[in-house]
């Protein structure tokens, strides 16, 4: 809440921020990356030599060197040695998680707590042999997140920092590690911080053992001091509920944060090893979520929703890429000029160009410019057109061709139907609708700028479309979305975006899709192609609006989309099946095409008759009967 | 839409004329396609007879422009030429200005040519004749009306106006939201 | 001294005042004219122009001739060193400049009279006045229905109230009288002007109502866009204009707007007027050109 609202109050410096976090985190990413590999090369050394481990070894790492990277490798050993039990409680949380279970894994968490609570006393007793010493210490890094918890709300209301935290926990004693995280998750479960009848006992008894413990460690904790000390360091724990509840009032330092997004994206890479074995996977994704939302900004709701379509590591580059402006990219207006004569009269000019890449001939990437490149004599006599990379895509795969008849449904600003008007070199008609009157200004003003001459230009809803008119070679329509792909350009995008919003906006594209394949005619000698795209990389308005069309209009089949690059669309995505041509669909994201998140679609339409009949539409994917059946239900519901 | 009345045509033409001269016929009687003038709203628009004919089925209110806007009838029944017919008025222009690479930013920033930014004029320009400007590389910038004669054009200082400014490709940035 | 040779030779050089005339001419010598209904000579209108020509110049000289020896027998009177002939009255009825004003139709009580038989009688305008012992006007200037004229006592009617103002009894009387009047002369001027275009009184006045309701309304700032309806108010219908048709002839179009464009060049004269300037640069290059 409070960097949104940072964000919204003053401009310069979350920019700073975000330029400075974006740095580090990136930085910090690859060491990420490196830790990963690295860690599991120490995995593999680490099991060779099992026997080569001892309780010593916290305490020689300590004085040899306590970097961050190589704790997490040391650990290892130990955790492994352990128990085979805890392993497999994560593989089982981790298919839990795929499976979108939460209660079993819920129930898992309390046996392990449980477990460590039970221990806790025994080994608390015991911290004479190595053995017992090592398990001890093992217990106590673990714990040690859950431990720090109630203690600082005992001691001190001061949750700042990891290292303030590091340093009491170092003080208290390891041994009521597993009694304190056993409250902690009881307080968790719970969810309520204030006292209730329900854990007035529970909290009176660990109370009452506290003290007792604290007299019993009082020595024992001096002298394991300096071990502690560097497990801890090494062991992520995730903060607890108090904390979050703490850092609510008072928010943490970004870089603070965004080390602990890093941590938890680690423990994920590698769960069954880093993890604290009372913590799920659900709480870590729980906490990262959390961190993530706070650190770029987004709401809960965007954050699901992006974080349901990347795994993590993946979706933290998305959000750095976001935070990240495009590189500003032109495309040439070759009905007045060719793309080399106007890159010479940009670079007299001084302007630091190259082309976008070998899929578009047409399209130029400014790299800096000493004048604004939309204010260039150039630009205003038409040789050129500030265009996203990722707006060329839809026009490239209509491919319209001359004397055809082409609708662009939402044309302003201008830069796709001018490339269409472009490619058709000013011949047939390009018919440019779009439902914002307003807008069109910018429209008309490029059209004419870029000196076209067969648009009509026209201010209709698009669902009104097959009756004004019909009958098109091509349509392209370019849907209104949420805009989930281009949060470089309008950052609003992440707060203001809730589940209505999304709603509304596919029941909109559902609409205008139908609408733009009733506008085409079949039986076009050359065309009879619907592109249909979107700025957006939810699947809620790419894949499952195609595949409502599939299903709603018979007569159309996806095609390819003549784009060589970009990853294909989903064919199922998280329990629901699509059609399985929806892989001839095209996904651009910013992180990984270094253009706006895009979503572009290509249909055949194959007649001018609708079957509308169900029966006649079978989805040939290998579960066809449930997904007919899911259709059917839904088509009821529509 | 519809078609421009006599009376508004023969306003168009004679605003025309004073630019493109008799080349008008070459824009009524096109060998390629039959091309005509329509007005919708207040505007002319000059476009194929085909996208005419196919942009029937668009309602008067939800048309906002088709083909190419010449420019607009005033209140008063004048006609006012947009920047927006600089094609066909620099494809069938009689008198042009050509401007040094000096002269393009202050002209397309709506400011009047003076004599010092000149770099060639058509030989026997009259005064106050609808003139087409030029940068150096033959990109058309805009249109105006000439000052001076070419003649009277040498005796002027170089500070002088040589063509009063009228029209200028900086109007799709600075008058988007009146032009359109 | 003989002056009859020179007298004659003179003579001789001018043509005779005497003319003949089969049938003598008439004149009207108040409006200077000489009708002569004599016979024309068929053979000279028919022949040449110049025979013709010389023909109608010798009637007309004759005619002239005639008329003026009727002036000279006309009374004179001498004025210092001039003559002076009196003209009579013109005796030709000349035909009327405006047409013949329409006949009134006629007014109620004319009608009335008409039906009842009733003559009109001229009756003097003015009556003896006792008081003053002179003629006076009945009413109007001076007239003895003026109020300066009232009597300075009124017997109160028997069946009037006996506090009531007798005078502004009066009053009123009379200015009852006068709008009354008032009433049925704007009666006869609209059913006159009613019957003029042919139609009922009444029609016409309808017709003049709905006319000054459509005013009335649009006679405010937004032109009576936002007043309330009336019940059963007249759509005002404004005048359509005709446009041609949005998809004609194309070559229909292309040739009135060929016709256009030729009219606008028309009227141009520079592209008309030759460039001496540039014609003589022309011809100096050619000429140049020549000699190498």
């Amino acid at each position: 809440m409070g960097r949104r609202a940072k964000n919204k109050q003053d401009v310069p410096l979350p920019l700073n921020q975000e330029k400075a976090t974006g740095k580090v985190t990136k930085g910090l990413h690859d060491k990420l990356k490196h830790d990963a590999t690295r860690s599991r090369k120490h995995d593999s050394a680490a099991l060779k030599n099992k026997s080569a481990n001892s309780g010593r070894q916290p305490i020689e790492k300590l004085s040899s060197s306590s970097s961050s990277v190589t704790k997490p490798s040391a650990k290892k050993p130990s955790a492994k040695k352990r128990a085979p039990e805890p392993d497999s409680d994560s593989d089982e949380e981790i298919d839990d998680e795929s499976g979108g279970e939460v209660s079993g894994e819920d129930a898992v968490m309390r046996d392990v707590d449980d477990g460590g609570w039970d221990n806790a006393p025994m080994e608390s007793d015991s911290d004479v042999g190595e053995e017992s010493d090592e398990m001890d210490e093992f217990d106590s890094e673990d714990d040690e997140a859950v431990s720090q918890m109630p203690l600082s709300l005992l001691e001190s209301d001061d949750d700042d920092e990891d290292d303030d935290e590091d340093e009491e926990d170092d003080s208290d004693d390891s041994m009521a590690g597993g009694v304190e995280s056993y409250d902690e998750f009881d307080t968790d479960d719970d969810e309520a911080g204030p006292v209730t009848f329900r854990d007035m006992e529970k909290r009176s008894r660990k109370l009452d053992k506290q003290r007792q413990q604290i007299e019993e460690s009082a020595d024992q904790e001096l002298r394991t001091a300096g071990a502690v000390v560097a497990g801890e360091r090494e062991l992520f724990t995730l903060p607890s509920l108090e904390q979050i509840e703490a850092e609510k009032e008072a928010p943490l330092d970004l870089s603070q944060i965004q080390l602990r997004i890093q941590e938890i994206i680690r423990v994920l890479n590698n769960f069954a090893e880093l993890r604290a074995p009372e913590a799920s996977r659900h709480d870590y994704l729980d906490q990262l979520k959390r961190d993530m939302c706070f650190y770029y900004g987004y709401n809960e709701f965007l954050m699901d929703k992006l974080l349901e379509l990347f795994p993590v590591s993946e979706a933290v580059e998305f959000f750095e890429a976001n935070e990240v402006a495009r590189p500003v990219t032109i495309r040439t207006n070759t009905l007045k000029t060719r793309r080399r004569d106007l890159a010479q009269a940009l670079i007299n000019r001084g302007v630091n160009l190259d082309p976008i890449g070998k899929w578009t001939k047409v399209g130029l990437t400014i790299f800096d410019s000493p004048v604004p490149i939309g204010a260039t004599p150039e630009y205003m006599a038409g040789h050129y057109m500030i265009q996203a990379a990722s707006s060329f895509l839809p026009v490239i795969a209509l491919a319209p061709q001359e004397s055809e008849k082409v609708l662009d449904m939402s044309a302003a600003p201008g830069g796709k139907t001018t490339y269409c008007a472009a490619l058709m070199k000013n011949t047939g008609m390009v018919v440019a609708n779009d439902a914002n009157k307003e807008r069109e200004r910018a429209l008309v003003a490029n059209v004419h700028r870029l000196g076209i001459s067969n648009t009509v230009v026209c201010n209709y809803d698009g669902r009104e479309f097959p009756k004004v008119m019909g009958g098109f070679d091509r349509v392209l329509l370019d849907a209104p979305c949420s805009g989930t792909g281009v949060i470089s350009k309008d950052a609003s995008v992440k707060v203001n975006k809730s589940q209505d919003d999304i709603d509304m906006l596919t029941h909109l594209q559902k609409e205008l899709i139908l609408s733009a394949i009733d506008s085409v005619n079949a039986d076009s000698p050359t065309g009879g192609y619907i592109v249909y795209s979107t700025c957006s990389v939810t699947v809620d308005e790419d894949e499952a609006v195609v595949n409502y069309a599939l299903s709603k209009r018979p007569n159309v089949k996806l095609v390819d989309s003549g784009l060589e690059f970009g990853a294909p669309g989903f064919t199922s995505f998280r329990g629901r099946k699509f059609h399985a041509s929806l892989a001839l669909t095209r996904r651009f994201y910013p992180h990984a095409h270094n253009m706006d998140g895009f979503f572009v679609a290509k249909f055949k339409k194959l007649s001018n008759k609708i079957k509308v009949s169900e029966d006649s539409f079978v989805v040939p994917t290998g579960s066809g009967a449930k997904t007919k059946q899911k259709k059917k239900k839904r088509k009821t519901a529509d | 839409m519809r078609p421009l009345t006599d009376d508004e045509t023969k306003v168009l033409f004679e605003k025309l004329t004073k630019y493109i001269g008799r080349n008008i016929a070459h824009l009524i009687d096109r060998p390629d396609e039959p091309y005509c003038f329509r007005l919708q709203k207040d505007r002319v628009y000059y476009m194929s007879e085909e996208i005419m004919r196919r942009a029937t089925p668009v309602g008067r209110r939800n048309l906002v422009a088709l083909g190419v806007c010449f420019g607009k009838f005033t209140k008063t029944g004048k006609f006012r030429m947009h920047i927006t017919a600089l094609p066909y008025l620099s494809q069938y222009a009689i008198y042009k200005v050509w401007v040094k690479p000096n002269g393009e930013m202050p002209f397309l920033y709506g400011n009047h040519v003076v004599k010092a930014h000149i770099g060639r004029v058509t030989e026997d320009m009259p005064e106050h004749q609808g003139v087409v400007i030029f940068n150096m590389a033959d990109v058309p910038l805009g249109f105006g009306v000439s000052a001076r004669s070419t003649v009277d054009m040498r005796k002027v200082d170089p500070t002088g106006i040589a063509v009063f400014h009228q029209a200028d490709n900086g109007e799709y940035l600075r008058e988007e939201d009146t032009l359109f | 001294m003989d002056v009859s040779g020179i007298l004659e030779s003179q003579k001789s050089k001018f043509k005779s005042i005497q003319v003949n005339r089969l049938i003598p001419v008439e004149f009207d010598l108040g409006l200077l004219a000489s009708f002569d209904i004599n016979m024309t000579d068929e053979a000279k209108f028919r022949s040449d122009k110049a025979t013709r020509e010389a023909y109608l110049k010798e009637l007309s000289r004759e005619g002239a001739q005639l008329m003026i020896n009727e002036l000279f027998s006309l009374p004179t009177t001498v004025d210092d060193d001039s003559y002076y002939a009196s003209l009579p009255k013109p005796i030709t009825v000349l035909p009327r400049e405006k047409p013949i004003p329409k006949e009134k139709p006629m007014t109620r009580w004319e009608k009335f009279a008409k039906f009842k038989g009733i003559q009109k009688r001229k009756s003097s305008g003015k009556v003896f006045d006792e008081t003053s012992g002179e003629w006076r006007r009945k009413y109007g200037f001076k007239g003895v229905n003026n109020d300066d004229q009232k009597p300075w006592l009124i017997e109160v009617p028997g069946n009037a109230n006996q506090y009531e103002d007798q005078y502004k009894v009066r009053r009123e009387e009379k200015k009852e009288r006068i709008e009354k009047n008032n009433r049925r002369s704007q009666r006869n001027y609209e059913e006159r002007v009613a019957a003029e275009k042919g139609m009922k009184p009444h029609e016409m006045r309808k017709r003049e109502l709905q006319k000054a309701l459509v005013l009335s309304k649009q006679s405010t700032a937004s032109l009576g866009k936002f007043d309330a309806k009336l019940k059963g108010e007249p759509k005002i219908k404004g005048i359509k204009r005709k446009f041609e048709p949005l998809v004609g002839s194309v070559d229909k179009e292309k040739t009135k707007n060929m016709a256009i464009l030729n009219k606008v060049n028309k009227g141009d004269s520079k592209a008309t007027v030759l460039n001496v300037r540039k014609a003589q640069r022309a011809l100096n290059n050619a000429k140049r050109a020549a000699k190498k």
